[in-house]
């Protein structure tokens, strides 16, 4: 019983927090205990105002850079460190974990904003360097899950068995390696989409004026208008939610398979 | 059909010798057993022969083909995993149309090879199943199923039956072997259960660290093994350690045993006796026992129960030395009996100490 | 001529086998990391070492530990970052242990719950705090109300308790998540063997369960503080320069008015070598268990 009230609790810890933005944004105003009225002007203004739907588009564009930048570095990463052997693979692979440990994204914002100054790569305050620096942070997340998705499947095993079985490299990764880890890899990029949705410390420190994303927006508004401010948190709790949904879903079918 | 050669396989992980100077020859149409503890190196061979893993020195072949620098999707050698290696987003029909699929074979080609296999295999009605709706057993047929499908010249099978329960295991076993005889396909299978060797193979490879002790048919193996080795790892084996006095006089601590001479074996030599519990006798008195017998007296130990044979322990010359009989009989003897063990000339196998 | 055309064609071809397939596929993944992050921080560290004219100077460095501003950055990250992990620690502890007591449905609802707050940004905790706890958000609205107490009652956000409190939102779900695992590798057969050689209770947890869990807590652990010592976005957002946090001394020095980059690096270095030193401490205490444990 005690168990039970726990979870309640447990849940509303994560939840009741999460609601009150939410609850906000759909309110005419808020300033007593109970909102007031029901309106959806706040979510019509991220949309209207433009500087809210440029921030929401570039916000977009660089999730989606991330996400891409992440696939081709990842996805052949993890099948190589998965194969590689306990010597200097197991070490590339906790490198692979420590490092953002170690580089928080503070670290990899300062020291990249002083790094691509100048030409050949003048990055900083350019809407590719926010992208490289959502993509690193992505990185450790989405590296972890397709390993474990290419190690759950004992990947060598399958490749072997299909090699026996007459299947080139690119036989054997279009028909059996992609389709087994594609859980795994939609999982990761999911990660990272929603990881770079809401990123605002490193942005805050790469973007300059040029490629301002909806947090930087958002951080504006908390102390200019709390109620755009509310729905655009509201957004945000949404495109995290919605990509945990779509992960769980992706897991419980991997475990399935695996079953 | 095929004859497969091995010549001279040596292959090293590290500074780990996984397989030295290894050499061997299948017939066109034989099941040849490699058979061995874990990390014998009896994986390695076979997968050297599939061409997963590249041999340090040596060459294999296929008929006249020269294997070493094929890759493994271009050996046509079926392979069979322990752990199945099913495709687990593919249904049963897909997973044996695999090999056809990516060859672009004809759609009605493909279910025609699938409906064979399935038959092949008793797994009917079980073609849209995903793998992890099936059971062990069905599993490894659908996996036997894959590598067949692609009519491969040599099957190769990695310990296929180790993760099954035993009913189910000795059942596949059995279809193995009729579906192999079939088919008349040359296999390789490796094992570490003795009994799974002797009960399919034409011949047996006896392997331990990286090298070949024996090479025999199952017969051989369990009635002549040549090695300490393959005597103790084959069956339940006495083994006597002692000395040659003369060709035929075997001298056990202070007893002297008259045995069947062997070419091989000098006067003087140090050896071990082989000899098998069952191939031994007991009686409670000395007398009635044929005189050309060798008699050891001893004394009851032990008596275990193993269903239908019983098995005791008697202790005889300081040693413990086993002896199986039908299990009514074994009862008949108490523990702590005086009793004489005794055994034809005939009977055991002298093996050399020396290597 | 020839011989030595063969020699290099033998040397191509050992190279090309050593440059397998595999290593190919880790091109993409070591460019990135190579340019994106190694050569960055590199780049840092050696910036860290002239003045604003170029010229070469350890000014950054005696500033990082002499300058009241930034020995108070330093000590009241440290005391930050350790109280917010020990928080983080304990609470998700908890929650993992009561996590695998639940059906397995509950606790993967749980977990996924959990798993939710390691995407969002800071900004987003922070304003869901700001609108529950704030100077008049909705819960101290209601004690206010309930006790009739005066306006000047109040949970106060904005102090260090209220900052923990805010950061905890993130640590608590982050040390569940590692704890979790943890936990559900615990071999149950452990404890009922124990207990079967007839341990007590505390001596089952004292002996068995505590060496078996103590790596995974310190490894969890380890991520907690090296996450605390860089946070700065949700503190930024609830008091921006307010409070003075080593973190918060270098985002200043990099993107704000007392721009000075350098100086940041400086900093950040002081940052890397302080995470560094905890993760291998703690790495090394987890290590040393382990082995004793085995």
């Amino acid at each position: 019983m005690i168990r039970w009230i726990l979870f309640v609790l447990l849940v509303l810890y994560i939840v009741v927090p999460l609601l009150m933005p939410v609850i906000f944004s759909f309110s005419v105003f808020w300033q007593d205990i109970l909102p007031q009225g029901f309106t959806l002007r706040w979510y019509e203004a991220i949309l209207t105002r433009p500087a809210n739907y440029e921030a929401l588009l570039v916000s977009l564009t660089v999730a989606f850079g991330a996400v891409l930048l992440n696939l081709v570095i990842t996805v052949p990463a993890a099948y190589a460190l998965n194969r590689a052997g306990p010597g200097w693979g197991q070490r590339l692979r906790e490198g692979a974990v420590i490092l953002p440990l170690l580089f928080p994204p503070l670290v990899v914002g300062t020291a990249l904003l002083q790094a691509f100054t100048r030409p050949p790569l003048a990055l900083t305050g350019t809407i590719w360097m926010v992208i490289i620096a959502h993509a690193i942070l992505g990185f450790p997340f989405m590296f972890r899950l397709v390993l474990a998705a290419f190690q759950t499947i004992d990947e060598r095993t399958l490749s072997e068995a299909a090699a026996s079985l007459g299947a080139t490299f690119w036989q054997r990764m279009r028909y059996v390696l992609i389709p087994n880890v594609m859980p795994g890899i939609l999982s990761g990029a999911l990660l990272v989409f929603a990881i770079s949705m809401g990123e605002f410390e490193v942005t805050s420190m790469v973007a300059g004026f040029t490629a301002q994303t909806l947090p930087l927006r958002l951080f504006q508004q908390i102390r200019n208008d709390m109620r755009i401010a509310s729905a655009i948190t509201a957004f945000l709790i949404y495109v995290s939610f919605l990509s945990f949904v779509l992960m769980t879903y992706l897991g419980a079918r991997m475990r399935r398979l695996r079953a | 059909m095929a004859r497969v050669v091995v010549e001279g396989l040596t292959k090293r992980f590290g500074r780990v010798v996984a397989v030295q100077d290894f050499s061997l020859e299948v017939e066109e149409g034989e099941l040849v057993s490699l058979l061995g503890p874990s990390g014998c190196g009896k994986t390695t061979v076979l997968r050297c022969i599939a061409g997963f893993e590249r041999p340090d020195s040596g060459r294999i072949f296929v008929d006249d083909w020269l294997l070493n620098d094929v890759p493994p999707e271009r050996r046509g050698i079926g392979m069979v995993f322990q752990t199945y290696a099913l495709f687990p987003h593919m249904t049963v029909a897909e997973n044996i149309a695999f090999s056809l699929m990516i060859r672009g074979r004809p759609r009605e080609e493909q279910e025609q090879v699938v409906k064979e296999m399935v038959t092949l295999v008793h797994l009917e009605g079980m073609e849209d199943r995903y793998p992890h709706q099936l059971s062990g057993g069905q599993r490894q047929r659908v996996a036997l199923a894959r590598a067949l499908a692609m009519r491969p010249k040599v099957l190769l099978l990695d310990e296929p039956l180790s993760a099954l329960d035993a009913k189910i295991r000795e059942e596949l076993r059995g279809e193995i072997r009729r579906i192999q005889k079939t088919l008349g396909i040359t296999t390789l299978y490796v094992t570490h259960d003795q009994e799974e060797a002797l009960a399919l193979s034409d011949r047996v490879v006896v392997m331990n660290m990286g090298r070949i002790e024996q090479i025999g048919t199952p017969f051989e193996i369990y009635n002549a093994p040549r090695t300490p080795f393959v005597a103790s790892f084959v069956g339940t084996m006495n083994l006597l350690s002692g000395r040659m006095d003369s060709e035929n006089i075997f001298r056990w601590k202070e007893q002297a045993l008259r045995i069947r001479p062997d070419p091989n074996i000098r006067a003087g030599q140090a050896v071990y006796l082989a000899l098998r519990p069952e191939r031994l006798k007991v009686s409670l008195t000395p007398e009635g026992i044929p005189p050309v017998h060798n008699i050891l007296p001893g004394q009851v130990e032990w008596v275990t129960f193993l269903g239908p044979i019983g098995r005791l322990s008697v202790r005889s010359n300081g040693e413990i030395l086993l002896v199986d009989m039908p299990s009514d009989e074994a009862l008949r003897f108490p523990v702590g009996s005086s009793v004489w063990i005794h055994f034809h000339p005939e009977t055991g196998q002298v093996i050399s100490r020396e290597r | 001529m020839t011989v030595t055309l063969r020699g290099i064609r033998g040397n191509i071809s050992r190279l090309l086998r050593l440059l397998s397939l595999e290593v190919l596929l880790l091109i993409p993944f070591i460019l990135f990391v190579g340019l994106f992050e190694i050569y960055p921080i590199l780049n840092m560290a050696y910036r860290s070492l002239f003045d604003l004219n170029g010229n070469f100077t350890l000014a950054n460095y005696i500033n990082a530990f002499t300058k009241p501003q930034f020995r108070f950055a330093i000590r009241n990250s440290l005391l930050f970052a350790t109280a917010a992990s020990l928080v983080g620690g304990i609470g998700g502890t908890f929650v993992a242990a009561l996590a695998v007591r639940l059906p397995a449905r509950w606790r993967n609802l749980l977990l996924s719950l959990y798993a939710l707050p390691m995407t969002l940004s800071g900004l987003v905790v922070a304003f869901a705090f700001i609108v529950l706890l704030g100077r008049n958000g909705i819960l101290n609205l209601l004690v206010r109300r309930a006790f009739s107490l005066p306006p000047t009652f109040y949970f106060n956000l904005y102090d260090w308790p209220g900052i923990v409190m805010v950061y905890a939102f993130f640590q608590i779900p982050l040390m569940t998540l590692s704890m979790s695992a943890v936990f559900e590798n615990l071999d149950p057969n452990l404890i009922e063997a124990a207990r079967n050689l007839g341990a007590r209770s505390w001596q089952v947890w004292r002996y068995v369960v505590i060496p078996v869990l103590l790596p995974g807590f310190l490894a969890g652990m380890s991520i907690q503080f090296a996450g605390m010592m860089g946070a700065f976005g949700t503190v930024l957002a609830l008091v921006g320069m307010a409070k003075n946090l080593l973190s918060l001394q270098i985002y200043s020095h990099s993107s704000e008015s007392t721009y000075n980059l350098p100086q940041a690096g400086a900093l950040a270095m002081v940052l890397i070598t302080i995470t560094g030193t905890a993760l291998l401490l703690l790495s090394w205490s987890a290590r040393r268990l382990a082995r004793r444990g085995a």
